[in-house]
């Protein structure tokens, strides 16, 4: 898991960066209501490329429980949603890097955990008001996958080759 | 991933992927859209009641009560929109006026749900 000196202190800042994404995401306007890029997802992303499943599941945590305490929504049904959502985009992601080698890119990965966070969150959001209009959402929700699972892992990609450049995967 | 360097932007299976994806959201877009006209009546749903209906013909406001507290809707030409809500996001209400068969408005902290339908044999009122 932490092979390099300094592993911890990477794994930190990314976390830090996922703080300060998903509150800053939580206070942005939206294009739409329901529409959210991800953008804390971006730091998961690269703790799983770059760390692996178990500190990604670490950077995901921390930014759900913290993220909720700063923007006040810790332990609401907003919150319970939107965690179980993430937790299983993590482990969505996680499964396909196993599983799949490198069959799927940094974006399609991405695409896997979008798709999966805007389906369970339909599915808890069904689960906790028990109204089956809400699956009208669906296509709306596919389509809001594809799009910000995309960019979030474009932006992955572009980030993992900046990092090369600065050696962040050096074994220093 | 580090020491085998990055892998391509985008592989054939992403490709697959994406498609597929955007060819299910289109397919389920367009059965709505062809069954898709201007409602009639407003479904309005709250966790834990029988559904209400009510006529877009009849403007006025609406008192819902929900999980959270009273949410307010508004009827009128345009529509249905909730015009106070007591959730802390507000997304039904930034969702604006709903008008179409099938188009819905959300409060999942006030388990309410607001839906556009075609007619109605019933008009409740829902207070």
């Amino acid at each position: 898991m932490f092979k390099r000196p300094g592993d911890v202190a990477r794994l930190g800042l990314l976390a830090s960066a996922a703080i300060v994404l998903f509150v800053f995401e939580a206070l942005a306007p939206r294009p739409l209501p329901w529409m959210k890029l991800g953008l804390g997802n971006l730091p998961v992303l690269l703790s799983l490329l770059s760390f692996g499943s178990g500190p990604a599941l670490a950077v995901s945590s921390i930014k759900l429980v913290v993220g909720g305490l700063l923007s006040g929504g810790f332990a609401g049904p907003a919150f319970v949603i939107g965690g179980g959502a993430g937790l299983v985009s993590w482990l969505v992601m996680a499964l396909i890097k196993r599983y799949t080698g490198r069959l799927f890119s940094v974006v399609g990965l991405s695409i896997w955990g979008a798709l999966a966070h805007q389906l369970c969150q339909l599915l808890l959001a069904y689960a906790y008001i028990g109204q089956s209009g809400l699956f009208s959402l669906l296509p709306l929700s596919l389509i809001s996958a594809l799009l910000s699972g995309g960019l979030i892992g474009l932006l992955a990609w572009w980030t993992l080759h900046q990092l090369q450049k600065i050696g962040w995967f050096n074994r220093t | 991933m580090a020491e085998d360097g990055l892998w391509p932007a985008l592989t054939w299976a992403d490709k697959i992927l994406a498609f597929a994806v955007a060819i299910c959201a289109i397919g389920l877009i367009s059965h709505e859209r062809d069954s898709a006209a201007v409602g009639g009546v407003l479904v309005i749903e709250v966790t834990g009641a029988e559904p209400a209906t009510r006529m877009l013909a009849n403007h006025g406001l609406l008192r819902v009560m929900g999980l959270l507290g009273e949410s307010q809707i508004e009827i009128g030409a345009r529509g249905a929109h909730v015009i106070a809500a007591p959730c802390t996001h507000k997304i039904c209400m930034r969702r604006g006026w709903i008008r179409q068969r099938g188009d819905l408005a959300v409060c999942v902290p006030n388990g309410l749900v607001l839906r556009i339908a075609g007619t109605a044999a019933v008009d409740a009122v829902v207070r």
